[in-house]
């Protein structure tokens, strides 16, 4: 990553959109209340409403189901949506580093096996993979009521060993064109050792790739955290709510933290009647993923500039 | 004849693609006299850019041995090789994939003294300035990346980087052929220069006929990984005598058009024996592949010049 | 003999984001019919942006800025693409230095040629595979079958740039523009593939435009040569001509910085040595010379001046005398 970044007006605005929205989740509970639940609407001891309420008695975009303000919830849900997302991704992405250099490294004695198993999971959707392994989770964190860190961090890890394979391919694949470069060679036959070449040449050349490589994993576990979501995989767990009146009882699960895929799956119902309650957070989650592909296109632009050089 | 700094024998290396095995190289040997400058000609595929790695142990050789002023390198693991690198060093063909695009100058120069743990950082930056003064760039050259430069100046820090250490034995791997003619000139003209200033040994590797008669004192020719005929310069290029070097040297074009269709010699390559040759000395340090009958022939003849003249 | 091909001040020019810069300039020469005319230069001199005006193949970000190219009295600059289409390939081919890129790699050379003489509707499709088959012979390959059944990957770089020239020649063109055909090639194979060339140019009556870094080739090959040096023709002449007496510093500097086996010499002159002053004369290199003929000085910067029949040199200034040798 060079300076030439912050020259790419796809790459700012990107950001821009991104940035503002994680620190109007942070600084928001600082000047609002967190939303509450509003299930009914009386007027004059009469019960009138019932949650979800339109836009026009709740400005701007309504309530979810349990009658809380769907913009201030979307707007809470970021930062937990967002950070998990590039926490996900950052740490998949740095695992992938590591255990290429290993795989590169070894690669002769590796490669026939991992490529097949490599190639043979992409065909699996990462939505379902992700269901096999984390719905016995949920099911057991439910009964067992272990702590929320607890259930955040392996839901977490599940989700970044999942990405790990892919990447360790790509980059290994990377990094056996950069070490066929003669410079690489060159340094090599003055007695560098391996180490003091990957970590003084092969990741500092690999440092912009990387940053593109982050990118497009977030966008790739925002997809997948709503997709979740609707199957009811919510990251923090959920917690199971007594809804309805004496007569139709029946439980739902909510997501603790709030992020946004929490919100499409606990109101996933209400697409039939009230479907903009899904479709707003959709939309932010579409919103995410745009900067972020602001953002990716951005630094691409730039990788091809520097590539280039500067002859022509 | 100055001592023997490279000894080659019988040196093979060859590549694994699946169950197919690729012989790079096969059965090499030929010696490298300390001062002087050898010239590998070959044409692509001949191997000689794998002849220049397995020589400098960054490949390893499949079978044979380089001994290197008496010490073996082609058993050494690369622990042990990592002290002797310093001795010798390689030029590389392209200096737009040789350089580290993300160093400054100062520090692609520098770099290997880093590595081999010499000097104090004050000493090595004086070095690298004294360096710089050799191959003919500024002192300011030092802050800059080589995106700024030319092929030719980038091509001259190649040369200061490989230098800097005060090598022994230069490998230099087509080290123009990716350059303009004029810039050629100067890069030719600069090795020639630092050969003499620093007593360098060299092997000068080249598909350029032209080149490698303007830069060696002997020449071998090498084809399909096996070495054809190797002997002093004026001797391989005036008296060739296996056919494959006969037709390289016909294939050049002459700079004169007078001498247009001159040469009637037609260009043929011979098919590769399955085996390597064995080179046969056949007086004055030539040495030549060929059967047994074509030197028999070639001796006769020989005396029937020397009877005549 | 007839004029195939004639440029006239041909200008062309390159913008970038910030700026246009001319990258030939001042451009003008002919081709006969039957003859081998040779463009040499360096890397940035123009010789192949000038092939690509020629043949109205420049980038994107080029044009022609001025000039006519005329092609058997027809200005090619102001033809349209359509009108472009039919004249490349039938009347002007081009061989490229990358037969690779060049070639399809998921369609056989036989299928290729058969393609191109469809397009240009030259045979009936009953007996394109039969002329495909004699193009292929005709370029040295023993076995023409088995080639044109294969695919370009399998063939080596000599036998992918002889398939390059048979299609070339398919149509049979009356002027091939050869752009560094053999600066791929090993040795052997670049003398077989020029001696090819230049025997099907005698036979047919071809002209050829080489465009090469060269001087071997040109000297072994060319009949009229051209240097160029920064988007300019420095020097022109017949091969013979040029190559008993450059005149131009740039040249002599060119032709004494190559190694050479029959004159062997311990340094090797560099064109910069001939280079003095730099920059004057609006940072040209090569200044000092000057040409007066007639009673007549020449001012800086010239156009190109006639030193002898034929001969002719780009001088900048008016401060020395030729020398003669």
């Amino acid at each position: 990553m060079n300076v030439g970044i912050w020259k790419q007006p796809q790459f700012i605005t990107g950001l821009i959109i991104l940035v503002s929205l994680l620190v109007a989740s942070f600084v928001y509970p600082y000047f609002f209340e967190l939303p509450k639940e509003t299930k009914y609407l009386y007027e004059n001891g009469n019960l009138v409403d019932v949650a979800p309420f339109p836009p026009s008695l709740v400005p701007p975009f309504g309530t979810d189901v349990f009658g809380r303000n769907l913009l201030a919830l979307i707007i809470n849900g970021a930062k937990y949506t967002l950070l998990i997302a590039f926490g996900i991704a950052m740490v998949r992405v740095m695992l992938g580093a590591v255990l290429a250099v290993i795989y590169h490294h070894y690669h002769d004695k590796l490669r026939p096996l991992f490529e097949d198993i490599i190639e043979s999971t992409l065909f699996i959707p990462p939505a379902i993979l992700g269901y096999v392994f984390l719905s016995p989770l949920a099911v057991k964190y439910s009964q067992e009521n272990s702590g929320f860190a607890e259930m955040v961090a392996t839901q977490s890890l599940v989700l970044i060993l999942m990405g790990v394979p892919p990447l360790v391919s790509v980059f290994s694949k990377d990094m056996a064109k950069i070490t066929d470069k003669e410079h690489i060679v060159s340094t090599l036959s003055l007695g560098a050792k391996n180490r003091y070449v990957y970590f003084k040449h092969v990741l500092p050349e690999m440092a912009s790739r990387f940053w593109l490589v982050i990118a497009q994993q977030i966008i790739q576990v925002l997809i997948l955290l709503s997709h979740l979501g609707v199957l009811y995989i919510f990251i923090g767990g959920a917690a199971t709510i007594i809804d309805g009146d004496l007569l139709s009882a029946h439980e739902v699960y909510v997501s603790l933290t709030g992020e946004w895929a929490g919100l499409i799956g606990s109101n996933y119902e209400a697409i039939y009647h009230t479907p903009h309650i899904v479709l707003i957070p959709l939309g932010f989650f579409f919103l995410a993923i745009f900067s972020m592909n602001l953002v990716i296109n951005g630094i691409q632009n730039n990788l091809k500039w520097s590539d280039r050089g500067r002859g022509w | 004849m100055n001592k023997k700094l490279v000894e080659i024998r019988n040196l093979s290396t060859q590549f694994k693609k699946g169950a197919n095995i690729h012989k790079a190289i096969e059965g090499i040997t030929f010696d490298v006299y300390e001062g002087e400058s050898l010239g590998i000609v070959g044409e692509s595929g001949s191997g000689k850019t794998t002849l220049g790695r397995t020589i400098l142990r960054l490949l390893t050789p499949f079978h044979g041995t380089i001994q290197f002023d008496g010490i073996d390198l082609s058993s050494m693991d690369a622990k042990q090789l990592r002290v002797w690198r310093k001795d010798f060093q390689m030029i590389f063909q392209n200096p737009y994939e040789s350089l580290s695009p993300r160093l400054k100058v100062g520090e692609i120069i520098e770099e290997p003294m880093v590595i081999q743990k010499m000097l104090t950082p004050k000493e090595r930056t004086n070095k690298v300035y004294e360096m710089l003064e050799n191959v003919g760039l500024p002192k300011s050259a030092y802050q800059k990346t080589i995106h700024e430069f030319s092929g030719g100046q980038r091509q001259r820090v190649a040369i200061a980087r490989a230098l800097v250490m005060n090598p022994r034995l230069v490998i230099a791997d087509e080290p123009v052929s990716a350059l303009d003619v004029s810039v050629q000139a100067q890069i030719l003209n600069l090795l020639k220069e630092l050969q003499t200033e620093f007593n360098l040994t060299y092997i000068f590797i080249s598909h350029d006929l032209s080149v490698v008669h303007h830069m060696s004192d002997r020449v071998g020719v090498l084809n399909k990984g096996h070495m054809l005929e190797i002997a002093a310069k004026n001797e391989i290029y005036q008296n060739p005598i296996h056919p494959y070097t006969k037709s390289l040297l016909a294939s050049i074009p002459k700079v004169n058009p007078m001498m247009r269709g001159l040469e009637a010699e037609p260009v043929e390559v011979p098919p590769q024996p399955p085996y390597p040759p064995h080179l046969i000395d056949i007086g004055n340090d030539h040495y030549v592949a060929a059967d047994v009958i074509e030197i028999q022939n070639y001796r006769m003849n020989k005396q029937v010049h020397k009877s005549e003249s | 003999m007839v004029t195939m091909l004639d440029v006239k001040n041909l200008k062309v020019m390159f913008h970038s984001k910030q700026a246009e810069m001319v990258a030939v300039d001042e451009v003008s020469f002919s081709v006969r019919a039957g003859e081998t005319v040779a463009l040499i230069g360096e890397s940035g001199s123009g010789k192949s942006v000038t092939s690509q005006a020629i043949m109205g193949l420049l980038p994107d970000n080029g044009r022609i800025a001025g000039g006519e190219v005329s092609f058997l009295n027809q200005n090619l600059v102001k033809l349209s693409e359509k009108e472009m289409r039919r004249i490349r390939g039938m009347k002007i081919s081009m061989i490229f230095q990358d037969a690779t890129v060049s070639l399809n790699p998921t369609m056989k050379i036989g299928k290729q040629i058969v393609e191109g003489l469809h397009y240009h509707q030259l045979f009936p499709k009953k007996e394109s595979k039969g002329e495909a088959l004699r193009l292929l012979s005709i370029v040295g390959f023993e076995n023409p079958s088995d080639i044109y059944h294969q695919y370009p990957g399998e063939l080596s770089g000599g036998m992918k740039q002889r398939a390059l020239i048979a299609m070339a020649i398919s149509c049979e063109p009356q002027l091939v523009i050869a752009d560094e055909p053999t600066t791929a090639l090993d040795v052997t194979i670049q003398k077989q593939i020029l001696d090819l060339m230049d025997d099907y140019k005698r036979r047919t009556e071809t002209s050829i435009l080489l465009i090469t870094h060269d001087f071997g080739l040109v000297s072994e090959y060319a009949d009229r040569v051209l240097v160029m040096y920064e988007g300019k023709i420095v020097e022109a002449a017949d091969v013979f001509t040029l190559f008993r007496n450059p005149v131009h510093p740039y040249t002599k500097g060119l032709m004494n910085s190559i190694p050479r086996i029959e004159d062997p010499r311990v340094m090797l002159q560099t064109v910069r040595d001939m280079a003095v002053q730099e920059g004057t004369f609006e940072g040209r290199v090569f200044a000092p010379e000057v040409f007066s003929k007639d009673g007549v000085t020449y001012h800086a910067p010239s156009a190109l001046i006639e030193v002898e029949k034929g001969h002719f040199v780009r001088f900048f200034t008016n401060k020395m005398e030729v020398s003669r040798t």
